[in-house]
């Protein structure tokens, strides 16, 4: 199993989307990341990691719509 | 890791019709059920040009076929020549009892085609298991109704390796939002965290809701993000084998 860590999050229940994108992040190592998959623009999410990881990860769109956003998430390597 | 749509989404669908409701969605594989409206059958493949139109229309669209689920209602020969054809997996999901598809399994494989042994249920995990020693990919149908599906996700993607090759998410789409707190959140971590190449895809978790899919198909957009009301209670990774240990 050597895909990219791709969390689509389109299938998961609105109330668990944020919580579970924040454990994903939780488990990576310094300099790991994910692909964040959704059917919008997640820029309220952006907000909120900016807000309780300043500083802490990467935001990488890779595809911005229109059925499908793609954003690759990093931890920043200590 | 490749998102895709079952034909049991819309069973009376066009083939055309189930290729442009997945890409409104974004989803990029198609699974096909025998018998569905899509008209891709073992008889389609027998006729050569009729199988690669078919290809060649998935194709077009930009999407791949990822498997093509048996009921058992037909021949293993011309199943086989589908598999070939059409360069895709049988999903071997009929006869009920596990040794009985795994002999079909067995002759579907002789017969030169890609296949998966289709498990569910309770059972799943063992089941898996048997699948796996009998040197045969797995495919999981996942079903948040029946139990919450993060511990036999860890299990089976622990078991499994790259045999776990497909995975059948029902109540996915529209019915997302009626799973809250039935591990959905956590099988979807866990595959991404363990680097799953394999697909997942989305189908009812019933009859009932087909207008609800159908509708959903026909038009685009999602059910939002969620932000304003989540739960941190409903998602759980705590007994989660960390990133490195999952890859």
């Amino acid at each position: 199993m050597s895909d990219p860590r791709t969390l689509d999050v389109r299938v998961i229940p609105p109330r668990e989307k944020h919580p579970t994108i924040f454990q994903t992040f939780a488990a990576l190592k310094p300099g790991e990341s994910f692909i964040l998959l959704n059917d919008h623009d997640p820029r309220p999410l952006k907000y909120q990691f900016e807000y309780e990881h300043a500083g802490q990860f990467g935001w990488n769109y890779l595809e911005e719509g229109p059925a499908v956003w793609r954003v690759e998430i990093s931890r920043v390597p200590a | 890791m490749r998102s895709g749509l079952s034909s049991e989404a819309a069973p009376r669908a066009t083939l055309d019709e189930l290729l442009s409701g997945a890409a409104r969605h974004g989803l990029t594989s198609l699974e096909l059920r025998a018998g569905d409206g899509h008209d891709v059958s073992a008889a389609t493949a027998l006729g050569r040009d009729d199988g690669a139109a078919a290809k060649r229309t998935i194709a077009a669209a930009s999407a791949e076929l990822c498997g093509y689920r048996d009921t058992g209602c037909e021949d293993e020969t011309a199943l086989a020549e589908l598999s070939r054809v059409l360069e895709c997996r049988i999903l071997v999901d009929s006869p009920a009892v596990l040794t009985h598809r795994l002999g079909r399994a067995d002759l579907l494989r002789a017969s030169g085609a890609a296949v998966a042994v289709v498990v569910r249920g309770r059972e799943a995990v063992g089941d898996a298991r048997m699948v796996t020693k009998a040197g045969h990919d797995v495919s999981w149908t996942a079903d948040p109704r029946q139990e919450p599906l993060g511990g036999p996700a860890a299990s089976l993607l622990a078991d499994c390796g790259d045999s776990l090759c497909h995975i059948q998410l029902l109540g996915g789409g529209p019915e997302s939002v009626m799973y809250e707190g039935r591990g959905v959140g956590e099988l979807m971590a866990r595959l991404a965290l363990a680097g799953y190449s394999g697909d997942v895809v989305l189908a009812p978790s019933s009859p009932r809701y087909h207008v609800l899919w159908e509708t959903w198909l026909g038009k685009r957009g999602g059910w939002g993000c969620g932000s304003r009301t989540a739960d941190s209670s409903l998602v759980t990774l705590d007994h989660f084998s960390l990133a490195g240990d999952a890859a």
